[in-house]
């Protein structure tokens, strides 16, 4: 603990308990953004057992290893955890810790609201989870699709955790996704235009646009659900005259948005990466950047390809099979500027560099085997099968080759030291390869007749060969992240000193010390070029040949390698020189507030009977006991001096 | 509402000021939470198996009368906006408080017509019409009641001292919020009680 | 530009394959059969395959080969979805009142395996079933043969283990024809002596009836809470009921 503390700029303290409470009550973008990324971490390994445990299951035919009640809650939390829980929790973990200094700010726009969108996410992903200790850990799916979630068919617990536990990850998000848009609106440095903002923090941008206005959908599908489940009500009731396809439409146009939210930011880190490790500007930043907007302009269009098999009819497949193409297009443009970043560029292949090339690799894919699915008839074969989840584990899984570029690439940034780069590509090699070897079989599986979700195959059709090779294969991805973790932990003990600029890298972040001090600037820079730290150390068109040995060292004169002390804590005075740089008091008012939604949604589950292992009208007591609380803190939060 | 900031206090690169911004954006969600909610009406629309249909228990004269003193409160928040811009705080209010009645008779006004449909045999559970219907002028009457909420915590710190013509903005961005709230029923109104069955 | 010609490329063509997806060729001369999903197992109806008769069967279809045969699909609890591989693409079962339709047509005789392809509880993984395509002639036979009732057994093993049918109250669930079992809970087990397979294609209808035996004396170890309950009957009793099932052909 005092180790990490060293490593990100916090002296040791008096007392354990004042520390912890510094934590509690922190409002500090970087800050937040650690514990957004400690927690994601945690439910990668979390996710990535889960995932262990169903290719155990599947490794032989008529398996017994697990029965069919718990596989279907293990392969439904595996989605929920990957998709909810680990890259939209890396999602957040970069926004806070990249976004600001990207844009040459000291915070967010409203640092409270970015507590209160950890403190949420935390406690929503609990929520998710604590169907566990029930026994009816979420069972209907990812995408939980109806009348499999009405409570005649599924009495137990689980689709009512799904249902809670996604409505609070959803208050997370768009209140994430509101305060970033005003923070990337409103707070850049003087003379950094919207064209001149690196390209991640315009990923960051246009997903946070999506996130709240995707958000809400899924939030209307949920309520419906847990209508029918608690009141009686006929949302997805076919003995009504319900038709169960609504909620596949509202979810789907949540869902498919809700991809792009997954895979921008990972593309927005890749174009960080590529030119930094070419050592050329990013090819076509312009065509980037529209291609990021045009992507998530059209992801609304889309929807309905998830649902190709549930008989909308010809005209309207043949639509949506017409709009799936389209939305393929920007992200060609994307791959073809990448591609052009790296020609001629004078290739650095680092860690981050080998993990962004390889998402391109797999994304691309990926994006192949999507064309596939967006050509209808084809679909009608594929849809279901291993097929479609080899399309999307090379898609989505392939984020999580983004996110390990951004953790090496960043890393340096918030704990002074380097990852060891041995390692760095022994994870490396481990995980491409066992990412290959578990996924690519898929593709023939499908194609061979898999149906997906289901616990167990018969034997003598052919496929035990490669369900055993794809289960064996997987562990070679867990060893990967094993090697990652020893990695991690090496360099917070006695990795090399990083200081401010270990890449050589382009973008404002780079300039200031590692770990960043509490005001992140000591003078807010003045922007007046894209890649603005580039131009400031080899001039606008690259004429100096090397950067001047001033500009290597950090503008606030601090040497590398000082911890500068945490000083954000403290009310009112940072460590500025000069300016009088006034900070963001802490609060306690966001844990509150969270706290309260969360127990307010628990509450909600547990109005079920007791019979199921709810708490029958006792639940109200929960309930009002979480409104209480979410009302006080609200207030508090509105009230508290500004400090 | 207090507000913190970092060193950049002043400066936002577009001029917005940032509450304003957030309460735009986040109505701009609410657009999609009221939409789903629409959506999931019309797809339902004429599908109930059973009665009560809509032609048998809307009263289109009693609804009027609601929406018209809704609309009303649109006016009064205006005008609550309007009076703390030019400093005059007892004006302030006295529009805040008009605001907080109109909008309580709205929602009274809904109660009373909806324990009317429950008596006639409407319910959460009785058919898709039911179901749709309460639940989409439920959330907006929850909406509102949050409305009144907000607009009576204003006029209590106005009479703590705690609201001056310095915190302007805050009662607009709160009449940002009631407007739209307003908005979202001309338009529940409108294709629910008025376009034919 | 050219990712846009690419795109053209591959959707042009794939346009009329969806449009004839949807549209059954040799509508006047097809057969019509309607498939009801259940959690976990499949209802197959021949409506009108004579005068105001209907045959109704489960987990096998069996159809003409070289015959288009069009399929109405709904389902009595949640959304399945009918995919036989070999056959065609999938289409969704769906409760309520959408009613989907697919159509298809065996050029080859033989078995074909089917799969329910929507996630649809606890026992999706073993809701299979059969399409057993003979051919035209073969066909006819069988639809004669299923419009009149099996002999009921007399004497022998057959005999007990029709009494035991009722006795043990397979009856409250099962439908056999032209007998006073008539439920309509479980599948209809008219012809089970010959379809291939035993609780929704996942045991083999072997001749010694060890399917039909491993079935019926523990449905719950073979398809965990399946609705069909472990009744714990003896040995004896399962030989009796499996020896008069065997006749249902």
């Amino acid at each position: 603990m005092a180790t990490l503390g060293r490593a990100v700029g916090v002296t040791p303290r008096p007392s354990f308990w004042a520390y912890l409470w510094s934590w509690i009550t922190t409002v500090d973008h970087k800050r937040i953004g650690i514990m957004y990324g400690v927690t994601t971490f945690a439910y990668l390994i979390i996710g990535g057992l889960e995932a262990l445990l169903i290719r155990l299951q599947l490794s032989r035919p008529e398996n017994t290893f697990l029965d069919p009640e718990t596989y279907n809650q293990i392969f439904t939390t595996h989605g929920l955890t990957m998709i909810f829980l680990v890259v939209m929790g890396f999602n957040g973990t970069l926004f806070n810790l990249v976004v600001p200094l990207q844009i040459g700010a000291r915070d967010v726009a409203y640092p409270r609201l970015n507590a209160f969108s950890y403190w949420m996410f935390l406690f929503g992903s609990l929520v998710l989870n604590l169907g566990w200790l029930w026994g009816h850990a979420p069972d209907v799916g990812w995408f939980g699709y109806a009348p499999l979630t009405e409570v005649n068919i599924n009495p137990g617990l689980g689709p009512d955790f799904y249902v809670m536990g996604l409505q609070a990850l959803g208050i997370s998000s768009v209140a994430a996704g509101l305060n970033f848009v005003a923070t990337v609106i409103n707070h850049r440095a003087p003379g950094m235009s919207l064209f001149r903002m690196p390209v991640f923090t315009w990923m960051a941008f246009i997903t946070s646009f999506l996130m709240i206005f995707a958000l809400p959908v899924l939030a209307i599908a949920l309520i419906e659900v847990m209508f029918d489940r608690l009141f009686g009500t006929n949302f997805f009731n076919p003995a009504a005259g319900a038709n169960p396809i609504l909620w596949q439409h509202l979810f789907w146009i949540f869902g498919h948005p809700e991809v792009y939210i997954l895979v921008l930011p990972a593309m927005g880190v890749i174009s960080e990466v590529l030119p930094v490790f070419s050592r050329k500007p990013l090819f076509g930043y312009p065509f980037i950047v529209f291609s990021g907007i045009f992507i998530a302009l059209l992801s609304y269009g889309v929807w309905a390809h998830h649902m190709f098999a549930t008989g909308l009819g010809p005209v309207a497949n043949t639509v949506f099979g017409i709009t799936t193409m389209l939305i393929g297009i920007p992200t060609g443009v994307k791959i073809f500027n990448w591609l052009a970043t790296l020609w001629r560029g004078e290739l650095k292949l680092k860690t981050p560099m080998l993990f962004a090339l390889a998402f391109i690799a797999v994304f691309t894919v990926g994006g192949i085997s999507g064309v596939m699915h967006a050509t209808v008839p084809s679909d009608y074969q594929q849809t279901d099968t291993y097929f479609v989840v080899a399309h999307f584990h090379y898609v989505v899984a392939g984020i999580v080759f983004a996110i390990f570029a951004g953790i090496y690439y960043w890393w340096p940034k918030y704990t002074n030291r380097l990852l060891d780069e041995g390692l760095g590509k022994l994870h490396f090699w481990l995980f491409f390869l066992g990412f290959n070897l578990t996924f690519g079989p898929m593709h023939l599986l499908g194609l061979w007749g898999m149906p997906r979700r289901q616990y167990t195959y018969p034997a003598g059709l052919g496929w035990d060969f490669w369900n055993a090779f794809e289960s064996a294969s997987a562990f070679l991805m867990a060893l990967g992240t094993l090697v990652f973790v020893i990695n991690a932990v090496k360099s917070l003990r006695s990795g090399a000193p990083a200081g401010n600029d270990p890449w050589d890298g382009r973008t404002l972040e780079w300039m200031i010390p590692s770990p960043p001090p509490a005001y992140n600037f000591a003078e807010i820079p003045a922007v007046s070029h894209r890649d603005e730290f580039w131009a400031r150390k080899y001039g606008a068109h690259g004429e100096r040949a090397q950067a001047p040995a001033a500009s290597r060292r950090p503008l606030s004169g601090h040497n590398p390698g000082d911890g500068d002390g945490y000083a954000s804590d403290n009310p009112g005075h940072g460590d500025g020189h000069g300016t009088h740089i006034h900070l963001p008091n802490p609060s306690y008012y966001p844990l509150i507030v969270a706290f309260g939604i969360a127990l307010g949604m628990f509450g909600a589950v547990m109005l079920r009977p007791v019979e199921v292992g709810g708490l029958g009208p006792l639940g109200w007591a929960l309930v009002g006991l979480g409104a209480l609380i979410t009302v006080f803190g609200s207030y508090g939060w509105s009230f508290e001096p500004a400090g | 509402m207090a507000h913190v900031h970092g060193a950049a206090e002043h400066y936002t690169s577009t001029g917005i000021h940032p509450s304003k911004l957030l309460m735009w954006l986040f109505l701009g969600s609410d657009c999609f939470f009221f939409g789903s909610l629409i959506a999931t009406y019309q797809a339902y629309r004429g599908q109930s198996l059973t009665g009560p249909h809509p032609h048998e228990i809307f009263n289109i004269p009693y609804t009027s009368i609601s929406a018209f003193v809704l609309l009303m409160s649109s006016l009064t928040m205006a005008l609550a906006v309007n009076s703390i811009r030019l400093g005059n705080m007892p004006a302030t209010r006295i529009w805040l408080l008009l605001t907080a009645m109109l909008g309580s008779i709205f929602v009274g006004g809904q109660v009373f017509e909806f324990t009317t449909f429950v008596h006639k045999g409407l319910t959460l559970e009785v058919n898709l019409f039911g179901t749709t219907f309460f639940v989409l002028t439920g959330f907006h009457g929850t909406h509102v009641t949050v409305g009144i909420l907000i607009l009576l915590s204003l006029l209590f710190a106005s009479l703590l001292g705690r609201l001056t013509p310095r915190q302007a903005l805050t009662v607009e961005v709160a009449g940002l919020y009631w407007h739209f709230v307003d908005i979202v029923w001309v338009v529940i109104f409108t294709v629910v009680y008025l376009l034919p069955y | 530009m050219i990712p846009t010609l690419i795109v053209a490329a591959i959707v042009v063509p794939s346009v009329p394959a969806i449009f004839s997806f949807a549209h059954p060729p040799d509508e006047a001369g097809a057969l019509r059969v309607e498939v009801v999903g259940h959690q976990w197992w499949w209802e197959f109806r021949y409506p009108n395959i004579a005068p105001g008769r209907t045959i109704t069967v489960a987990n096998d279809l069996r159809i003409p080969v070289g015959r288009t045969v069009i399929a109405q699909l709904t389902s009595a609890d949640v959304i399945h979805s009918f995919w036989v591989p070999k056959l065609s693409g999938k289409v969704d079962v769906i409760p309520g009142r959408q009613v989907n339709q697919i159509w298809f047509n065996a050029r080859e005789p033989g078995e074909y395996y089917g799969w329910c392809a929507e996630f649809c509880g606890v026992q999706h993984a073993q809701m299979r079933f059969r399409v057993t395509a003979v051919s035209p002639a073969e066909f006819e036979a069988w639809v004669r043969a299923r419009l009149s009732p099996p002999p009921e057994p007399k004497e022998g093993l057959a005999r007990q283990g029709f009494e035991l049918f009722g006795s043990r109250g397979c009856g409250g669930c099962h439908t056999i024809e032209g007998t006073p079992y008539q439920g309509k809970v479980g599948p209809n087990l008219t012809n089970i002596g010959e379809r291939p397979t035993v609780g929704a294609g996942i045991l083999p209808n072997d001749p010694d009836g060890q399917g039909l035996f491993r079935w019926i004396k523990d449905p719950q170890a073979v398809k965990p809470l399946t609705k069909m309950p472990t009744l714990g009957l003896s040995d004896d009793d399962v030989r009796a009921i499996v020896a008069y099932l065997k006749t249902l052909r």
